[in-house]
C-alpha cells in the first residue's frame, strides 16, 4: 500500500520555485530518507503532507487521501516532529499528552512511558517544555507522537535526536510503522534509513540507497546563494578541508566539494557566525560550466 | 462535518493561551488603574456626579451604571488586541508546527480559536467590570442592579465583537499583531471623526446619511450605554447614541461579514 505519493508537486514562493515537479513514493513499512541541501524544500514537502502549506499543482496522496481534503483523517494516522517544536511558554508534556488525549481517538501511553523510563526522560515530564534544549524538547516531541499509534512518523531533521532513542522507535515498530525522515546531514540521515531520495531544485534528484548517494555527492559542484559577499570569509571557506576551487560571482558561491557533503554544514556556521543569511543552496552535479 | 472534540480542544487551549498573555494582563491593569483612579480622584474631589451624568446624560441615581461605562474604550482595545493575536501569534511564535497539526479540519481549528479569543475577552471583560462594581459598590454604598449589570457586560461583550472580528480578519490577512493593532486602533479613531466631518459638512439631516451613520464601526460600540438606558426607561437615547436594536443587528452584519470571509481566507490559506 502506497502511504505517500507525490505527482509533480510544485510550489512558488513569491514567484520562485521551491518545489518543480517532485514526485515521490512511500509504501507502507518503508523508512524513507528524504535529503537535501538546507532550504532545498524538504521542509515545504512536509508541511504541504500535512496540509500546513497548499501546492500550487501536481497531486499529493497520504493514505491514498488528499491531505488538503481529508485534512482530519491525514492527520489522524500520522505523527509529526516538526524542526523545531514550539509550544506555548507554559506547556510541559502533560499539557502536550492532554492536548493529545483530547483530540486523537486512540491512545497508546504505554510505549510511550516506557521510553520515557527507559532513556531517563521522566524526570522532565513536568518542565515547562520550551526551557528545554532543542534535543530533549525535540526528543519528547517524537516519543510523545507515539501516543496516538500513528501509522506514519514523519520526522523533520532527524539530526537533533540521540541516536539511540531514534534507533529504539525504529527497531520497535520496523515494518508496522512508515518512516519518512528528513536532513541535511547526510551521514546521520544515512544510520537509519533503508532508501533515501535527494531533493536538489525542488525535484528528486536521485533515489537510491545511501551509500549510492554518497559516491554520487563526492567531488560535485555547489552553489550557495547569499545575501552579502565578504572576501574574509571566502578565505575561511576555502581553508575548510574539502573545499576547492572556491569562486563568487553575483553574490553566488560556487564552490568544488571533493569530500562528503557534510562541509556543506561547516560552511553554514560560518556564514550564520557572520550573520550572512543562504537564500538557497544547490548542488549543480559535477557540470563544470554551469553556474546559473 | 463539525468535530466537536478537536474544536473544544482548540478553543481551550486558545482560551488558555490569552489568560497567559502578559499584554492582555497589562491592558486589564491599565483599565482598572485608569477608571479607578478617576473614579477616586473625582470622587474625593467631589464632582463624580456633574462628571459622570453630565457627560453621559444619565440620571443621578445610575451614577453606578454610568461609572461602569467609563473603561469601554480599554474593553474595546482589549478585544482589538486579543482579535488581533489570534492568528498571528500561532505563525510569530513558531506554534503552527504543534498546534496546527493536531488532527483537525481547517473549520475546526478556525472556529476553536474564533471562540476561545471570544471567550478570554468576555473573562476579561468580567473581571474588569467585576472590580470595578466592586469598589463603585464599596466606595459609594449604592445597590447595583444586577440586571443592568448583566445588561452592560453583554453589551461590552456584544459590542467588542465588532473590532474584535475586524482584527480576526486583519490578522489571517496580515500575520503582524502589531500592524493588525495598529490598523485596527486607526480604524476605532478614524470612524467618529469620519462621523464628526460629515457633521461638520451639514449632512446630518439627510435620512440616508443616517442610516450610514449606524454602519461606522465605532457606532455599535455605544450599544452597552444604550442597553443600560432602554434598562432605566431613559428617554434620551435620541441624543444620538444607537438604540440597542439597531446596536444588535450592525453588530451582527459586521460579525457575519467578518468572521464569513476570515473563515474563507483561512481555509485557503498557508500557515507560514
Amino acid at each position: 500500500m502506497q502511504v505517500i505519493q507525490a505527482r509533480d508537486v510544485t510550489r512558488r514562493f513569491s514567484g520562485i520555485p521551491v518545489l518543480e515537479g517532485l514526485s515521490l513514493d512511500v509504501s507502507s513499512g518503508d523508512i524513507y530518507g528524504l535529503y537535501g541541501m538546507p532550504e532545498a524544500g524538504k521542509t515545504v514537502l512536509i508541511k504541504m503532507m500535512l496540509d500546513i502549506i497548499s501546492r500550487d499543482g501536481g497531486i499529493l496522496k497520504i493514505f491514498s487521501m488528499d491531505p488538503s481534503i481529508h485534512r482530519r483523517e491525514v492527520l489522524l494516522r500520522t505523527g509529526y516532529t516538526p524542526q523545531d517544536p514550539r509550544y506555548p511558554n507554559w506547556f510541559t508534556l502533560q499539557h502536550i499528552i492532554k492536548l493529545k488525549r483530547k483530540t486523537y481517538n486512540r491512545e497508546n501511553m504505554e510505549v510511550f512511558l516506557r521510553y520515557l523510563r527507559d532513556f531517563g526522560l521522566w524526570k522532565h515530564r513536568d518542565r515547562r517544555i520550551m526551557r528545554l534544549n532543542i534535543m530533549y524538547r525535540k526528543t519528547l516531541v517524537f516519543l510523545s507522537t507515539l501516543t496516538h499509534d500513528p501509522e506514519l512518523i514523519i520526522l523533520d531533521e532527524v539530526s537533533d535526536i540521540p541516536r539511540d532513542i531514534v534507533d529504539e522507535v525504529i527497531r520497535e515498530f520496523r515494518g508496522r510503522k512508515t518512516f519518512f525522515i528528513s536532513s541535511h546531514d547526510l551521514d546521520k540521515l544515512g544510520l537509519y534509513v533503508e532508501r533515501i531520495g535527494f531533493i536538489n531544485e525542488g525535484r528528486i534528484a536521485y533515489e537510491g540507497t545511501v551509500n549510492q548517494l554518497k559516491k554520487m555527492l563526492s567531488d560535485t559542484v555547489v552553489l550557495i546563494k547569499i545575501s552579502e559577499a565578504r572576501r574574509d570569509i571566502w578565505q575561511k571557506i576555502n581553508r575548510l578541508e574539502g573545499v576547492e576551487e572556491l569562486s563568487i560571482k553575483d553574490r553566488i558561491l560556487r564552490i568544488r566539494v571533493t569530500s562528503d557533503m557534510g562541509v556543506i554544514n561547516n560552511i553554514r556556521q560560518i556564514l550564520k557566525g557572520h550573520k550572512i543569511e543562504i537564500n538557497w543552496i544547490k548542488w549543480i552535479g559535477k557540470r563544470e560550466d554551469d553556474d546559473k | 462535518m463539525i468535530n466537536k472534540d478537536a474544536i473544544i480542544a482548540i478553543l481551550r487551549s486558545e482560551f488558555e493561551y490569552n489568560m497567559h498573555r502578559r499584554r492582555n494582563h497589562l491592558m486589564t491593569l491599565a483599565a482598572l488603574a485608569t477608571t479607578l483612579f478617576f473614579i477616586i480622584y473625582t470622587y474625593s474631589a467631589g464632582g463624580l456626579s456633574e462628571v459622570f451624568t453630565g457627560y453621559l446624560y444619565i440620571q443621578d441615581e445610575y451614577l453606578w451604571a454610568a461609572l461602569l461605562y467609563s473603561p469601554a474604550l480599554f474593553l474595546y482595545l482589549l478585544g482589538i488586541f486579543i482579535g488581533a493575536d489570534v492568528f498571528p501569534h500561532d505563525i510569530e511564535e513558531g506554534y503552527v508546527d504543534t498546534l496546527y497539526t493536531l488532527p483537525s479540519s481547517r473549520i475546526d481549528l478556525f472556529i476553536g480559536k474564533l471562540l476561545g479569543g471570544y471567550l478570554s475577552l468576555t473573562v476579561y471583560i468580567l473581571i474588569i467590570e467585576a472590580i470595578i462594581a466592586a469598589t463603585i459598590y464599596i466606595l459609594l454604598q449604592v445597590s447595583i442592579d444586577v440586571i443592568i449589570l448583566l445588561g452592560l457586560i453583554s453589551g461590552f461583550a456584544l459590542a467588542s465583537l465588532v473590532f474584535y472580528t475586524i482584527s480576526i480578519y486583519l490578522g489571517i490577512r496580515m500575520r503582524s499583531w502589531i500592524n493588525v493593532t495598529l490598523l485596527s486602533l486607526s480604524m476605532l479613531l478614524v470612524s467618529p471623526f469620519t462621523e464628526y466631518f460629515i457633521y461638520g459638512l451639514g449632512l446630518s439631516n439627510n435620512p440616508i446619511i443616517k442610516v450610514l451613520f449606524n454602519l461606522l464601526p465605532h457606532r455599535p460600540l455605544e450599544m452597552p450605554i444604550s442597553v443600560v438606558y432602554s434598562l432605566i426607561g431613559a428617554d434620551n437615547i435620541s441624543i444620538g447614541v444607537i438604540d440597542p436594536v439597531t446596536g444588535l443587528i450592525i453588530i451582527a452584519l459586521y460579525t457575519l461579514l467578518f468572521t464569513s470571509i476570515s473563515a474563507s481566507k483561512f481555509i485557503e490559506s498557508d500557515f507560514i
